[in-house]
């Protein structure tokens, strides 16, 4: 249930909560987190020091259950529920505060300094669970004294480091936003746990039927959270993220050695996601016996330079690796993004890409990585990042750079990347295509890529002369340029979606989006791992079994 | 290596345990798991034998199989509150012979791995037997370096052998996890933690029930086949503060037992917590000590930490074998260590003292050899050393002392030390004796260590022999008959041999310290036993401390009392 309100609304409601509602957890929490800030703002000031221009605070309540079974039977089942909090303060001006320090590692100037913030810090302390308005204002009283003197050694710092070394540039500190207020109700996930124990243990006997898979597992996560955020702006939204997760595992050994694993892990944000038992039988199935047929393909022996087709994952794989975090704008003389590419070419004209954190679905593929609101309280709109192959736009947050003047809303990165084409070829055409080029640079196979797996691709050579396909194993891809990105030669009419997990930002997963595609040029090598040691031993199992 | 005995209390404070749900006891089938165990033994032998040109000469399978409850709260409110179960195989394995194997200058192959919490053959096996493969080849290869270092370098200080052999032993029991309602002991935590709340001044306060019932099974080719438990009750009482000058301040109190109701009631507890409290406040009032050198008495408590830290580190057999060792003691049995009126004595085998349960009580090591009784000093002569099944020069076989937390390789460690004076005085006659000694040597005031938070020790070559003791509870005891006065502030240090020639009497009332000891081979729970004692001389330091202020707003609490 969602609940929009203005700000002279909420401030209404929420004093006269206090009354009205004592007994409403949430407003318990919500009061003592209003109170120990307005104190804060008010009167926190060390004699002879400025005080905080900044403050925020941020309480998380999360409750995660991981069940992980073996070969029919459970190895983990547990979770729980527990409670974080923090305290961010920034003292100085929204031109020049205490963060962003330039020196590198100038950030703290005393171990004084770094045990203040470390009781403070990003990651924040337990609290109690339980909705006592005295223990939480308690502990928000004491981190927000330690992140408070902590940003005090730090502008010390930055100013001494500064007036020795001027920097080159000047950008401000914290861009100035539109305060928001909106208080979203948690939607937890409720686990029937000894079903889903069942359903984890009898996928993980599938195994049983496989000898020659050595170690196999099968694991299901969930994660729920409910999370509340408010600051001295007039910033306070409360916002559920849910997300949960299963995968899995198996690995084999090769006849000459080599050992080979797979995974493959489905992201959701309701348990829809993966309710359905047979679907998910079929999915062990397939990467059992998409392992097994690895397990005797032919070993890839030499060095291969030339076209490749990647379609199923292996695509949205590769901008997610290799170009996306390229469209997270960051600060400093160092980032490698690409800000200074703007209005120019970074794909080929057919390629589009966009950013759309509001959307919660693409085809039956849930996507946890959505939201309305980042963790720094700004809302991220579908942007257009890159249109007809020219750059338009980067992924903001509240750091101004040279850049960026203003959050778009994207202070934990990527969210939903989806590429689309606007000349789109079956995917016979692109295999068409890709046996044409190896034609004209007269070698006798190109490579299909499909990222079956999290684990690795499955790799194919595609031979000209037929069109005919062989898996092959052992091979070694070296990493896609931007350049590269720049020699797609074509793209598919199909879209693959996958969800990962995302650094920074309290949404943790993202989803990229793309086309099969085919790249003008990529290098492969035969694996350079060593073999491993044959198993001596063997599994009694299926030594009964015989 | 730091060595290091804290209290479980810290360790619960600091450890947020995985919660997970229970399942129905394994106790049903009391052997199956050792039934499976051996199965896969004697298979992986005759697999090995058949197949390789160096089957290992020994292989031991340890399960460890725990249920935990863990109850956390603070100012009356939940911290945290669960249950958990968890089943972890270790593996040994041992290729070469007794003389020079695998594990030679490294400690052990030691693969450590979780398996089925449920009692199913196939999957646990499914384990066993991966973990195993992988465990031979890494000894083999560990091996054949050894091999290949031997013959280029010169021979080592101390040629003892590698591994003792060890009496098979065959013994079945188990420990029955007790019936526990998480909600009666929330309840418990909140209202003990609750007493806090009165003082705005402490900064970080909690209560912590910790309970665990631990079975093992192991199995050897020595043909040893067991099955032993342990269940383990805490309770911790804690807070902290900071002193006006940035000096940060905490006291704790701990208590152990084997069951739930060999712990205090309510109303010595909520006791317990306002002294605690009380305590701390005083403590942050305390004028700060100067560092010392002079006569002290350290109460049963703080010497049986100062004995577990300055003494029973050392004696561990293992200490006395390697080149970075500082083998304090090696040249010394048959000699005079301690004052010829002090005897120190290990016994795990001892469940009890008076009406407290030891938490150094174990029946079988980790390497599967009885707890054994070893009198370590007789009449301040030293006799014996704490011995796991890596001999030393002199003392071949072990006595029981093997132990290690799981997923770590045994090392000889402590159990229950006791410490025993032949002649002892009254505690009003050692106070009288202090004082006395305070005027010989020209002092203002002696020092009374009445409570000890831990400590820590180095034993290696590189760096130096030391010790470090921190009691929390320190008076200065004055000549003139003043009053004791509370101070805060005072580690003792020193070097071990000097400060065992300075005990010139012990009282007749022996203290317990139940805690839980870190060293290489993990987390071992400890008990130390000991009289207090007089010593003529002891150094203490300064405690390190921050420049760090005290919160600039009141607590929010006592701003709206006052409003």
């Amino acid at each position: 249930m969602k609940k929009i309100i203005s700000l002279s609304l909420i401030l209404f409601v929420l004093v006269g909560s206090i009354f009205a509602q004592q007994n409403s957890s949430s407003n318990v929490v919500l009061s003592a987190l209003r109170d120990e800030l307005k104190r804060s703002t008010a009167n926190l000031q060390l004699k002879n020091f400025e005080k905080p221009y900044f403050i925020e605070y941020k309480l998380q309540d999360v409750y995660t259950y991981r069940i992980d079974a073996r070969f029919g039977a459970l190895t983990v089942s547990g979770g729980g529920r527990s409670r974080r909090g923090s305290a961010q303060v920034r003292v100085g001006d929204y031109d020049f505060d205490n963060t962003n320090s330039v020196g590198g590692g100038m950030d703290f100037s005393s171990i004084e300094a770094i045990m203040e913030g470390f009781e403070s810090g990003p990651g924040g302390q337990v609290l109690p669970y339980e909705d006592d308005y005295e223990s939480i204002r308690q502990r928000f009283w004491l981190m927000t004294d330690s992140a408070y003197k902590s940003a005090i050694e730090q502008i010390a710092a930055k100013r001494a480091s500064i007036k020795n070394n001027p920097p080159d540039e000047k950008y401000p500190d914290l861009t100035k936003e539109t305060a928001v207020t909106e208080l979203t109700e948690a939607q937890k996930i409720e686990l029937e746990v000894p079903k889903w124990e069942k359903i984890i243990k009898n996928l993980s006997a599938i195994f049983k039927k496989y000898p020659d898979i050595i170690n196999s597992n099968v694991s299901m996560f969930v994660y729920s959270s409910d999370n509340l955020m408010i600051n001295n702006e007039g910033f306070l939204i409360r916002k559920p993220a849910n997300y949960l997760g299963l995968n899995i595992q198996a690995d084999t050994q090769t006849e000459d050695g080599y050992n080979l694993g797979a995974a493959r892990t489905i992201y959701g944000t309701t348990l829809n996601s993966i309710s359905d038992e047979a679907e998910l039988t079929k999915i062990v199935n397939d990467l059992a016996a998409e392992l097994l047929k690895t397990r005797t393909a032919p070993k890839f022996s030499e060095t291969y330079i030339g076209p490749v087709l990647l379609t199923e994952n292996a695509s949205p794989n590769i901008f997610a690796q290799s170009f996306s975090p390229n469209l997270i704008n960051r600060r400093g003389d160092n980032s490698r993004d690409l800000s200074d590419r703007i209005n120019r070419r970074v794909l080929p004209s057919f390629l589009s890409v966009t950013d759309n954190p509001q959307l919660d679905k693409i085809g039956q593929t849930e996507l946890p990585g959505a939201y309305k609101f980042d963790s720094q309280g700004i809302e991220g709109k579908p942007l257009v990042l890159v249109e007809n192959g020219i750059l338009k736009n980067m992924l903001t947050s509240r750091t101004p750079t040279k850049f960026s003047k203003q959050s778009n809303g994207r202070a934990g990165g990527i969210s939903n990347l989806i590429v689309e084409a606007s000349v789109k070829k079956t995917l016979a055409e692109l295999k068409a295509e890709l046996i044409n080029q190896c034609k004209i640079l007269k070698i006798p196979f190109g490579i299909m890529i499909k990222g079956l797996t999290s684990g690795g691709g499955s790799i194919y050579k595609v031979y000209s002369e037929d069109g005919r396909e062989e898996l092959v194993r052992g091979v070694n891809a070296e990493g896609v340029s931007l350049q590269d990105f720049r020699q797609i030669l074509a793209a598919g009419d199909d879209a693959w979606t996958i969800n990962f997990p995302s650094r920074g930002g309290d949404s943790n997963l993202s989803s990229t989006t793309a086309p099969s595609i085919l790249l003008e040029e990529m290098v492969l090598r035969k694996d350079g791992f060593a073999k491993s040691r044959p198993y001596i031993l063997t599994n009694p199992y299926f030594d009964k079994q015989k | 290596m730091k060595n290091s005995l804290t209290s479980l209390w810290m360790r619960g404070l600091s450890s947020f345990i995985i919660i997970s749900t229970i399942f129905s006891s394994t106790l049903a089938q009391t052997n199956f798991l050792a039934s499976v165990l051996e199965e896969e033994q004697k298979r992986a032998i005759s697999i090995l034998k058949e197949k390789t040109d160096l089957p290992p000469y020994f292989l031991s399978y340890l399960v460890t199989d725990t249920q935990s409850w863990n109850v956390s709260a603070s100012q009356g409110v939940l911290l945290n509150s669960g249950a958990g179960k968890s089943r972890v195989l270790d593996t040994v394995l041992r290729v070469g012979d007794f003389k020079v194997d695998n594990t030679r200058g490294r400690g052990g192959s030691r693969n450590s791995r979780p398996i089925p919490l449920e009692d199913d053959r196939d999957a646990i096996k499914s384990v066993i037997w991966t973990t195993t493969d992988r465990t031979y080849k890494d000894a083999v290869e560990a091996y054949s370096q050894i091999k290949t270092r031997q013959e280029t370098r010169a021979a080592e200080e101390n040629s003892a052998d590698d591994f003792s052999a060890a009496l098979p032993q065959k013994a079945y029991s188990s420990a029955v996890a007790p019936k526990i309602d998480l909600k009666i002991l929330e309840a418990r935590a909140k209202k003990i933690s609750a007493v806090f709340k009165k003082y705005p001044q402490i900064f970080s306060s909690g209560v912590n029930f910790s309970i665990s019932t631990t079975n093992r099974y192991f199995v050897s080719t020595d043909g040893t086949s067991l099955q032993h438990g342990k269940n383990l009750v805490t309770l911790g009482i804690s807070a902290s503060t900071r002193a006006e000058d940035g000096m940060d301040l905490g006291r704790f109190e701990t208590f152990s037992s084997a069951a739930l109701s060999g712990l205090p009631n309510d109303e010595e507890l909520l006791r317990v917590a306002e002294t605690v409290a009380r305590d701390l406040m005083d403590l942050k009032n305390a004028p700060l000590a100067d560092p010392y050198d002079g006569p002290a008495i350290l109460s049963g408590r703080a010497s049986g930490v100062f004995f577990h830290e300055i003494f029973g580190h050392r004696i561990e057999g293992h200490r006395q074998k390697g080149n970075t060792e500082g083998n304090t003691f090696t040249k010394r049995v048959n000699q005079e260590i301690l004052p010829s009126f002090i005897s120190v004595t290990d016994d795990p085998t001892v469940p009890k003292f008076g009406a407290t349960d030891l938490n150094g009580f174990y029946q079988y090591d980790e390497e599967g050899v009885s707890a054994q009784k070893v009198p370590l000093v007789e009449s301040g002569i030293l006799k014996n050393f704490l011995m796991s099944r890596s001999p030393i020069q002199g003392f071949p076989i072990s006595n029981g002392h093997g132990r290690a937390s799981t997923g770590f390789s045994p090392v000889s460690r402590q159990g229950n030390l006791f410490i025993q004076a032949k002649q002892t005085v009254s505690n009003k006659k050692l106070r009288e004796m202090l004082i006395a000694e305070v005027k010989k040597q020209g002092k203002p005031f002696g020092l009374f260590l009445a409570d000890i938070s831990g400590g820590f020790t180095s034993t290696q070559r590189a760096g130096t022999q030391s010790f470090q003791v921190n009691p929390i509870m320190v008076y200065r005891v004055y000549a003139d008959g003043r009053p004791d006065e509370l101070v805060r502030g005072v580690d003792l240090i020193g070097t071990p041999l000097t400060s065992f020639s300075k005990i010139i009497a012990a009282d007749d009332k022996p203290e317990i310290f139940n805690g839980v000891c870190g060293a290489e081979s993990g987390w071992v729970p400890v008990s130390a036993i000991s009289p207090a004692i007089l010593v003529s001389q002891i150094e203490t330091q300064k405690r390190g401390k921050s420049n760090r202020l005290l919160p600039i707003l009141p607590p929010p609490t006592a701003e709206q009392k006052g409003n």
